[in-house]
């Protein structure tokens, strides 16, 4: 079995499991129809159901040559893992800091964080001081007027670091 | 966004970027909104801080839109983030004591502090105008014949709508678990539903349907205030011997933990802000009937409302 | 004529300054959407639904059409000068067009495109002019039944069209209704799928799994696995065609409105389809010469016939939007949403109920059509521009309006974690070749579907008879069976031949 199609035997597993842990939900849900003809497991079911036999037939295509109609992934061959971390470290650093930090500096440092990530993973130099600084002021300038714009003109509040609308 | 809207808003943001803030001494209240931007809490939310600002007794009011799981998010983020704060209010109502009932979330409205009940609105119940029924009385007559064939169409499960023809239907002697509610995502596809005579019975709060009723397009045949709603001719459920009523109300909360004079004092802002011009416009856009009620009195209704909803929705099955 | 009188009430509104302001910001920021590749007009718009708080109903409308049109004209730019679709709709204008590009003649066809895009989009305004009232008026008779019939034709066009590989795309779909399923069941106020976390209660944002699937997914792929893949730029050479560009681009241009249009009718139908079937059709008829440059130097009428019919289909879509409530594709879904936002269910009842709005909506698709073709034909080196801000700052940028089309929303930390998640299963879906759209045509779908079913039953009075009682529920009935069954036949019978 080549790589491929381990990995991909590991997705079709994937969809599986999707699919028994609906189903395993679908367990706790009332089977009531009032007047409605089917209630509300009904769906749950349905989709529970589809979703391991598609996740069967996928586990079959992979071990028997891999899968169908199947464009090649366009990029390079191997992920590079290190810029997945860096973009995930500034979703999530941006889900934890947003309400501390005020949106404008949370979203610059997540801005911060994932050009680092991008960078490296075409292989420029990355870490520079002066780069450093141009990048926090280019996420700056994306999201504070962004934020201004919801807080100011559409009077939406997003968090700040002060209560002023501005920072 | 119209022009002159448009200009204001520009006017606005010039102003409060040019005007230092603390330069008067009226409050900056904080409201705290459980619903998206743009629903019934929101306006309400939104009109009742410009009247506060209008009324001079807020400085400026900053809201904060917190939706989801019928106001039961937002409340809790309030419970616990305002804890103390004689200066935040969240916007509440009979949908939030439904939300409390059917969601169950971890924080309970009696945590935070009853300011004022604010808002009302009455449902009326509504015929398709070729239906072979023409009173309310016929509809009974059928639901006791045959539950199943009495199709209630209105708003979504554990609507007031929904609530109220569950007492109905208790109050006439049917069992409220048999009823046939028809529950339609939106306004508009209840409306069609009804128009177009694939459901029985059709119930909204009166200004949705007003309309319609003016037009014949629908025949109403009841509403659920205690007494006819003014310059309108439909009986009330009530005068038809059906014990029913129940209104969509909205008020105000305040935070947890404040003391008893911060509450008199919020009381009083709220109260001022009620006769502002700002509200009467508000009132008036959005055909809101008034229905301002503070003080213990408030809490004892808050108190009574959520236990005959509780015992409505656990007797109709929908908890 | 009634018609006329109101389409030109609706142009004094359209035509009021803030609403041609908003319509010219539409359409820049559409253009520039469509430009930039793996943000499209759905997460553009869903990124902007916020400002359905704060901004007229009307004027956002207008902004949105704008957007939405304008994308559909930049998708196409990218397209044939980079050879990266910056729109699924778009992808066939990349087979000739990139080819086109390659052999000098980058101009005439990005002007058969803008051109192409402006004739079609212009005729079947035309036909949601005349026809969509029509279309309104027979829609108050339907009721639940007929929508669920509806839907289920909507299933059967949708999930066989969207994507290679039936099978991944039928697992798709089936995660997009999972995914429906989660919150408050609608009809019966039980919780499915909330886990005991409140900020489930209310289901999952369609908009959240668009954002995430399409916006941080491109985020992420693009750094784990293109972060070393060289862009490829050709020089734009000038704008402007032969005349005998001119005499093959007319007719593509018209047959490709003609299929199209229709697909944009069809609950479901996807702007896809129509293209593929254009560019079929083109390759077809040609003759000689012509049809030799297919797949050579590029043919100008297989730029021509795809985009107009992407326009014409994404155009007439938006007459089951408006009149049926049903959406046919994820930036009309959004605009459902933002429609909701209003309190306005768009159906059978908003051409009686919101009737000012519409044909101010339909006024300004004309007005957008005139604008986008001032604004493309000269502004297309200057969009080129914005390709060249260097990748990581690009999607680094990006990813900061996902953030905000998460965050906005519902201002919930959680929805930025949900957000990071949804980001990472599309990263996986794209490796491993699972389309990402019928995930939110069922994320959209399911619900609506499911509640109709149960509504209709309901109607019924417990019955499923009431499918086959009612005479336009059982007609749609045996067209979603046909469109199931006679391929089949077809291909069987031919087979035995």
């Amino acid at each position: 079995m080549t790589n491929t199609q381990k990995m991909q035997s590991a997705v079709g597993a994937g969809v599986l499991l999707i699919g028994l842990a609906l189903a395993a939900g679908a367990l706790s849900i009332p089977a009531a129809a009032g007047y409605g003809g089917v209630g509300p497991n009904f769906l749950p079911w349905v989709v529970a159901v589809s979703l391991i036999a598609c996740g069967v037939l996928i586990v079959r295509e992979a071990l028997t040559g891999g899968f169908r109609a199947m464009d090649p992934p366009s990029g390079a061959e191997r992920a590079y893992w290190p810029a997945f971390a860096w973009v995930s470290a500034a979703l999530l650093a941006n889900a934890a800091l947003i309400t501390t930090l005020g949106f404008i500096l949370s979203c610059t440092l997540c801005y911060m964080l994932a050009v680092q990530g991008l960078r490296r993973a075409g292989g420029q130099a990355a870490g520079r001081p002066v780069g450093l600084a141009i990048d926090a002021a280019t996420g700056a300038a994306i999201a504070a007027p962004v934020y201004w714009t919801f807080t100011k003109f559409l009077g939406i509040n997003l968090p700040g670091l002060t209560q002023s609308g501005w920072l | 966004m119209r022009r002159d809207t448009f200009l204001k808003t520009m006017a606005a943001l010039a102003a409060a970027g040019a005007l230092p803030l603390a330069a008067r001494a009226a409050a900056n209240v904080k409201m705290m909104i459980p619903a998206n931007p743009g629903g019934g809490w929101d306006t309400t939310g939104r009109a009742l801080g410009k009247a506060l600002q209008d009324a001079k007794v807020a400085d400026n009011v900053s809201y904060e839109n917190k939706g989801g799981a019928a106001g039961a998010l937002g409340l809790a983020q309030f419970v616990n983030a305002s804890k103390g704060d004689p200066n935040a209010l969240m916007v509440m109502g009979a949908v939030m004591l439904g939300g409390i009932i059917t969601g169950k979330p971890p924080v309970n409205l009696s945590q935070a502090t009853p300011i004022a009940r604010l808002t009302s609105e009455y449902n009326v119940f509504v015929l398709p105008a070729n239906s072979p029924l023409k009173t309310m009385a016929d509809v009974v007559a059928q639901l006791k014949k045959d539950p199943g064939s009495v199709k209630w169409g209105g708003g979504s499960r554990g609507s007031t709508e929904h609530i109220a023809a569950a007492m109905i239907a208790r109050e006439v002697g049917v069992d409220p678990a048999k009823i046939n509610y028809v529950a339609f995502r939106g306004g508009g596809e209840a409306t069609a539903a009804i128009l177009g005579g694939n459901v029985t019975v059709g119930g909204s709060g009166y200004s949705e349907f007003a309309e319609y009723i003016n037009t014949g397009k629908m025949k109403a045949v009841g509403v659920t205030s205690a007494t006819r709603l003014k310059g309108i001719n439909v009986p009330t459920l009530k005068e038809q011997g059906i014990n029913v009523e129940l209104g969509n109300w909205r008020g105000v909360y305040g935070a947890p933990g404040i003391t008893a004079a911060q509450r008199k004092t919020l009381t009083d802002m709220v109260l001022a802000a009620m006769k502002s011009k700002a509200w009467t416009e508000a009132m008036e856009k959005n055909n809101w009937t008034p229905a301002v009620l503070t003080g213990p009195a408030f809490e004892k209704f808050v108190d009574d409302d959520f236990a005959s909803l509780r015992a409505t929705m656990v007797k109709s099955g929908m908890v | 004529m009634d018609i006329l009188d109101a389409l030109m009430q609706g142009f004094a509104t359209a035509i009021s300054p803030v609403n041609l302001l908003w319509a010219f910001v539409g359409c820049v920021l559409g253009t520039a959407v469509g430009v930039l590749p793996g943000i499209g007009p759905a997460v553009a718009v869903a990124m902007l639904l916020p400002i359905t708080a704060k901004v007229e109903v009307t004027s956002s409308m207008i902004f949105f059409a704008g957007i939405y049109y304008g994308a559909m004209y930049g998708g196409s730019t990218t397209s044939i000068l980079l050879n990266t679709p910056g729109e699924t709709a778009t992808m066939v204008t990349a087979m000739e067009g990139n080819r086109m590009a390659k052999s000098g003649r980058a101009g005439a066809a990005l002007a058969t495109a803008a051109i192409g895009s402006f004739v079609a989009g212009t005729i079947a305004t035309v036909i949601v002019t005349l026809f969509a009232p029509v279309v309104a008026e027979f829609a108050v008779k339907l009721g639940p039944p007929e929508y669920f019939m509806l839907m289920v034709l909507a299933f059967t066009t949708v999930s066989a069209v969207l994507g290679k590989s039936t099978l991944r795309g039928m697992a798709a779909l089936m995660v997009g209704l999972a995914v429906g399923c989660v919150g408050l069941d609608q009809i019966s106020g039980q919780p499915r799928y909330t886990l005991g976390k409140p900020e489930l209660l209310d289901g999952i944002e369609i908009v959240l799994v668009a954002v995430g699937l399409f916006a941080v997914a491109e985020v992420l792929y693009a750094a784990v696995y293109e972060g070393r893949t060289a862009e490829a730029r050709n020089p734009l050479s000038k704008v402007y065609m032969t005349p005998r560009d001119w005499r093959r681009s007319i007719p593509a241009w018209l047959r490709g409105t003609a299929i199209g249009a229709p697909f944009g009718c069809i609950p479901a139908g996807g702007t896809e389809i129509p293209t593929f079937l254009s560019y079929a059709m083109e390759k077809k008829l040609a003759k000689g010469d012509n049809l030799a440059e297919f797949g050579n130097q590029g043919a100008i009428e297989g730029v021509a016939g795809p985009e107009a019919a992407n326009n014409a289909s994404v155009t007439a879509a938006l007459i089951p939007l408006l009149t049926l409530g049903i959406p046919t594709s994820n930036t009309t879904a959004i605009m459902l949403g933002a429609f909701q936002n209003y309190g306005i269910q768009p159906g059978p009842q908003l051409f009686t109920n919101s009737a000012a709005l519409v044909w101010a909506l339909i006024a300004s698709l004309y007005v957008g059509n005139v604008m986008l073709l001032i604004l493309n034909l000269p502004m297309v080196k200057l969009w080129v521009q914005l390709l060249k801000i260097p990748k990581p700052q690009l999607y680094a940028g990006i990813l900061i309006f996902a953030t905000v089309g998460a965050y906005g929303m519902r201002q919930s930390t959680f929805d930025l974690l949900l957000l990071w998640g949804i980001g990472v299963f599309g990263l996986l879906m794209r490796r491993y070749d699972f389309p990402t759209a019928p995930v939110v045509v069922g994320m959209i779908l399911g619900p609506l579907a499911e509640a109709q079913l149960r509504n209709a039953v309901s109607i019924g009075e417990g019955s499923f008879m009431v499918f086959l009682q009612r005479p336009m529920s059982l007609a749609l009935l045996v067209v979603a069976v046909a469109i199931v069954v006679l391929p089949r036949l077809v291909r069987a019978w031919k087979r035995r031949k």
